[in-house]
């Protein structure tokens, strides 16, 4: 775990204890916000690699 | 099928067990505690539950189905931030006192685990509490021959720890140990919600819930076609986040 995400799915411990009670719905809006971490982080490791 | 207020399944990683956290009042039970290297995360969740649950104040007990690495590994770090009591198996308690590795089925399967001291068994049979609710513990051998489920009458709810799986998959170690009479008459309590210690925590019907003794196969539910008890049959892998969907 980094920046209190998970390392691997990249959802906030929050996320991850809520997530069998949300819904699909609420699954869905989890991982919208995932897919926006994942690229501010590839964006981060593309960034880190030029230096 | 809802679960009541009163529990929360904490969905973890494929092949992780699951965490079912059961609030009372002030204080809290988990059944089941995670990898030793998902330790820090296992007890950052339950914090973050018992938080979102205003008035839980800490984990007062952790009760364990079996001794697998993914089911014990997270006890010692839980015992240490919270104090909770550690109730096992009756089953395992001498593996547990003397710290086996073997008998834990740690060594054989490359796995470790925190050392931790117990504070009481629960033997097959017994019923306690947990959640308002009282659960019987049944013997679940097959997966691990000391296992117990918790199996709630009112709630017709099953805590089934890795005796039982969604969709009714399963690994079976029983023959591979040589213990041929692996797999017992679980299904005679036909609980109609069965809450997996691994994979996701889609409601499961009644029918799927009992498998057959006498096909103890790695999937012993895949003969036994059966409608679902909930018409929501959409579910969402936490680990691939693909939504997949069983005929009605």
């Amino acid at each position: 775990m980094e920046d209190g995400l998970c390392a691997g799915c990249h959802r906030t411990i929050d996320e991850i204890a809520r997530w069998a009670r949300v819904g699909d719905e609420g699954k869905r809006l989890i991982l919208a916000a995932v897919a926006q971490r994942r690229t501010r982080l590839d964006a981060d490791f593309a960034g880190n690699c030029a230096d | 099928m809802k679960l009541p207020d009163s529990i929360q399944v904490i969905e973890r990683g494929w092949l992780s067990s699951n965490n079912v956290l059961f609030f009372e009042g002030e204080s809290a039970t988990l059944v089941d505690a995670g990898y030793v290297g998902h330790a820090p995360q296992t007890v950052e969740l339950v914090k973050s539950a018992l938080a979102a649950r205003h008035g839980t104040a800490t984990l007062g007990r952790l009760i364990n189905t079996h001794s697998h690495s993914d089911h014990i590994g997270g006890n010692a770090a839980l015992q240490a931030t919270f104090g909770c009591s550690i109730l096992i198996p009756a089953g395992i308690e001498r593996m547990v006192a003397e710290w086996d590795t073997h008998a834990l089925l740690l060594d054989s399967a490359k796995q470790r685990g925190d050392r931790f001291a117990h504070d009481g068994v629960i033997e097959p049979g017994g019923e306690f509490e947990m959640g308002g609710h009282t659960w019987k513990a049944l013997p679940a051998p097959g997966h691990d021959m000391e296992a117990l489920v918790y199996y709630c009458a009112e709630q017709r709810t099953l805590i089934s720890g890795d005796a039982l799986w969604q969709d009714g998959f399963g690994i079976i170690f029983g023959e591979i140990l040589g213990r041929k009479e692996a797999l017992p008459a679980t299904r005679a309590s036909s609980p109609a919600t069965v809450r997996p210690s691994t994979t996701s925590t889609a409601p499961w019907c009644a029918p799927c819930a009992g498998w057959n003794p006498s096909r103890p196969t790695r999937r012993a539910s895949a003969a036994m076609p059966c409608a679902p008890a909930s018409p929501s049959t959409c579910s969402t892998c936490s680990a691939c986040a693909r939504t997949s969907c069983r005929p009605t």
